[in-house]
């Protein structure tokens, strides 16, 4: 940061502005609505994660075909689990989240250290495909423990990166 | 203690490569009453809304296809454009430390954890509101001013000394299931 010419601006913008205006819909009516928008749109969350699961399923198929070798496959896997993860907790599903973010992790690690392992991939997967159904619907981390803890021995088996993730 | 908001006016722009996401965050914001909310799924198309709306925040995935997240901002800060000072909330699974240096250092305002809860957004879009910081400007760097003092923190999230700790983003997603 080049700091030789640096000056202080003062901007206020028009969000600030206008958001600060009198009206508008009240804080405990605007959660209450998007809470009721939500719970509604619940009922369409499998059927999408049920989607983003084939989906998935065909990506890593992909990785297993190529034996993890192409950065494509790895990325496409990547970010269709990115997707899942980032709806689970919303729609009540944190286990989802959980389970979805080891696997993140898993193919981030293993792209970066160029090791491959097929049983890894499968078993987070598998396990992925476990979570995404209506029986673990509001079962928090704790509650699974034993299964969270199996996903991170298999997980541990790749070398953490450091920084700031992908 | 923090206030209403009023969005009737306001224009949002929604970027994030997941359409299932986007209609979430989109459904969100206009419970909250927000008045127009607009949608991309990469930074080309956010550059083009820009372009040719009135933007009034933009909420911006960190991984989007293309010119990612802090690229994007780093772009909309260092040019002379309408949008330059907007607030840009970041949207991230990632919230590292690290990244959430990497975040106000390309000119964001604030990171917000995925997965987003109505309250976690809400907490948000009081704190953008409510705490304005000016900005610090030079040659090669536009971005929030970070010597910034907080007059008692929000009432719930929003503080910038929270956007790097896990635990709020498990709070607000236990929040969610209540």
């Amino acid at each position: 940061m080049s700091t030789s010419n640096a000056r202080r601006i003062e901007k206020t913008s028009r969000f600030a502005v206008m958001a600060r205006r009198p009206g508008g819909v009240s804080r405990d009516q605007a959660l209450a609505r998007a809470e009721a928008t939500i719970d509604k749109q619940k009922d369409n969350y499998l059927e999408w994660v049920v989607r983003d699961l084939n989906t998935l399923e065909s990506y890593v198929n992909a990785i297993h075909d190529h034996e993890g070798a192409r950065d494509e496959d790895m990325e496409a896997a990547y970010s269709k689990t990115a997707q899942i993860r980032d709806l689970g907790a919303t729609f009540g599903f944190p286990l989802t989240t959980e389970v979805a973010d080891s696997l993140c992790e898993l193919l981030h690690r293993m792209r970066h250290a160029r090791m491959y392992g097929r049983g890894a991939v499968q078993t987070h997967l598998e396990a992925l495909k476990l979570v995404c159904t209506e029986a673990f619907k509001g079962k928090q981390p704790n509650d699974e423990k034993p299964l969270l803890d199996g996903l991170g021995r298999v997980l541990a088996k790749y070398p953490a990166l450091t920084g700031n993730g992908p | 203690m923090l206030g209403n908001l009023n969005l009737e006016s306001l224009t949002f722009v929604v970027a994030d490569d997941a359409a299932n996401f986007r209609k979430i965050a989109v459904g969100i914001l206009r419970d909250f009453g927000a008045g127009s909310i607009l949608e991309a799924k990469d930074g080309k198309e956010v550059l083009e809304t820009l372009g040719r709306s009135q933007v009034d925040m933009l909420l911006c995935d960190t991984a989007l296809p293309g010119i990612n997240g802090f690229a994007l901002t780093r772009k909309i800060r260092s040019e002379e454009n309408p949008h330059r000072y907007i607030p840009i909330l970041l949207l991230t699974s990632h919230t590292q430390q690290g990244n959430v240096e990497r975040a106000r250092d390309c000119g964001d305002n604030m990171v917000v954890a995925k997965p987003i809860s109505p309250r976690s957004l809400y907490s948000r879009l009081q704190w953008a509101a409510e705490n304005e910081r000016a900005f610090i400007e030079s040659e090669s760097y536009c971005s929030p001013d970070r010597r910034f003092k907080v007059e008692g923190p929000p009432a719930e999230g929003g503080r910038r000394a929270d956007d790097a700790k896990d635990a709020e983003t498990k709070d607000d997603a236990k929040d969610t299931q209540e």
